[in-house]
């Protein structure tokens, strides 16, 4: 246990120092606004996202219904635990918002950018947990079971949602397991390395052929 | 690592695979690299059409608690660009991330990096550290903290949900490089470090320190010899009261 010395002279008057909301006044940058670009006509949310980098909540709210599913799902899918994946998706959409006056149209769409932050926080969230490292290879094979089977609750598949599943099943098995665990999962390529008993260079390039192959059947142009 | 080539992570970053180190390299090389960064954003397309296809409807009850909690959340202001800025940070090839302030703030206001654009920059810039102590001091559950001492002034704010403080002040002694200031969390089990700040050369103080510190202990500041004590080993200098 710490012994603490207070070392005050005695009798002085504590010096009362300036409020820090005061001292911030001066310490805030100019804000100057940037101009709103017409909005991408390829993406249907980029005209609510330059509207809610204005500040406006109404258009947050059309943002949050619609992709709001796209973020607990991934928060479901990486974190797994029902609570914790709604406090992350309450930070992630907090943070879409304090971010969203520096989004950059036409680098990416808004749903990818939404998709970014999400994987980013429910990564974070699993990997700084003690227990989350040391998960067991068993969860790594139930997880893999689970890709497949569905997840209650789940948003009815649209055409798109159908398009992917169809293009994951044209991956070798190695190219599939190793992106599932690596973005459902949200182990590092290493830890994929582990799982799957594949050299980790293997992993790192099945991974990224995958993805290849993906993007392409998809169509997903850059 | 022999044949390393930091182009082969693109793939492996879109999906947040990468170990902490290589995030880093990453992180440092993409600004860069035009061909990582037309990649990245078809890879991310990518990710976001793997994270559609497992979309689940969240409870109801997130959307409220949400929307309560937007309605008082600040945004960041745009990050704003112009050739002399770029220029200047061309001039700084390595060292796009200041450590640490050097100069009082209205420097720096004026000083704006650019990171990065839609890929949601892990990089904390010196842009995003005034904003760091604005989402301190702004938080809704700010709490505002005087730390008393001999010499000049230190304000702590404390903010529980943002899990940081916020330490501000002036006056205060610079110190020799072989000693740092260091924060301590103090209460009936002793003291814990909060993390170490240094001035700038004249005395001035504007950092943000993570902490898991509760509300109710007693801050307290030491000079500890460069690297920070496990507990404090000099006399408490500024202490609230």
């Amino acid at each position: 246990m710490a012994r603490v010395i207070v070392n005050f002279p005695a009798g002085r008057r504590p010096k009362r120092a300036e409020s820090n909301r005061e001292r911030l006044q001066v310490v805030k940058p100019p804000r100057v606004l940037r101009a709103v670009d017409s909005p991408d006509r390829g993406d249907p949310l980029a005209e609510v996202m330059a509207k809610c980098s204005q500040g406006d909540q109404g258009a947050f709210v059309r943002l949050y219904d619609e992709l709001s599913p796209l973020v607990y799902g991934i928060c479901r899918k990486v974190i797994r635990d029902p609570a914790q994946s709604e406090e992350v998706t309450q930070e992630v959409f907090t943070e879409i918002w304090r971010l969203a006056p520096r989004f950059e149209q036409g680098r990416g769409s808004v749903k990818s950018w939404v998709a970014t932050i999400a994987h980013r926080r429910a990564v974070d969230r699993v990997r700084s947990e003690q227990s989350a490292r040391d998960r067991e290879q068993r969860d790594a094979v139930k997880l893999v079971v689970d890709v497949s089977s569905g997840v209650e609750n789940e948003v009815e598949d649209d055409l798109e949602r159908q398009r992917v599943r169809v293009a994951l099943e044209l991956l070798t098995d190695v190219q599939r397991k190793a992106i599932e665990l690596a973005y459902y999962g949200g182990y590092t390529y290493r830890e994929v390395a582990v799982l799957l008993e594949v050299p980790e260079g293997t992993i790192k390039t099945r991974i990224r052929d995958g993805l290849v192959r993906l993007r392409d059947e998809m169509g997903v142009t850059e | 690592m022999n044949d390393f080539d930091i182009h082969s992570l693109v793939a492996a970053y879109a999906l947040d695979a990468l170990e902490p180190h290589e995030i880093e390299l990453f992180d440092a090389h993409l600004p860069d690299c035009d061909r990582c960064q037309a990649e990245l954003v078809g890879f991310s397309e990518t990710a976001a059409l793997l994270a559609d296809a497992n979309s689940v409807e969240p409870p109801p009850g997130i959307r409220d608690a949400l929307l309560a909690n937007v309605s008082q959340t600040r945004q960041l202001p745009p990050i704003v660009s112009d050739e002399t800025q770029i220029e200047a940070r061309a001039s700084q090839p390595g060292n796009p991330v200041p450590a640490k302030l050097s100069r009082g703030m209205l420097t720096l206001a004026a000083a704006v990096l650019i990171v990065g654009g839609a890929f949601a920059a892990r990089s904390i810039t010196t842009d995003d550290r005034v904003d760091e102590i604005a989402s301190v001091v702004d938080a809704s559950d700010a709490i505002e903290i005087a730390l008393v001492g001999e010499q000049g002034e230190l304000t702590l704010t404390y903010s529980q949900s943002e899990g940081q403080v916020a330490l501000l002040g002036e006056g205060l002694e610079a110190l020799s490089d072989d000693q740092t200031y260091e924060l301590w969390g103090i209460d009936d089990d002793g003291a814990r470090s909060a993390g170490q700040f240094r001035t700038n050369d004249d005395g001035v103080v504007e950092v943000v320190l993570a902490t898991a510190e509760s509300t109710d202990i007693t801050w307290g500041v030491t000079i500890e010899p460069a690297g920070g004590s496990l507990e404090p080993t000099a006399p408490v200098l500024y202490m609230s009261t």
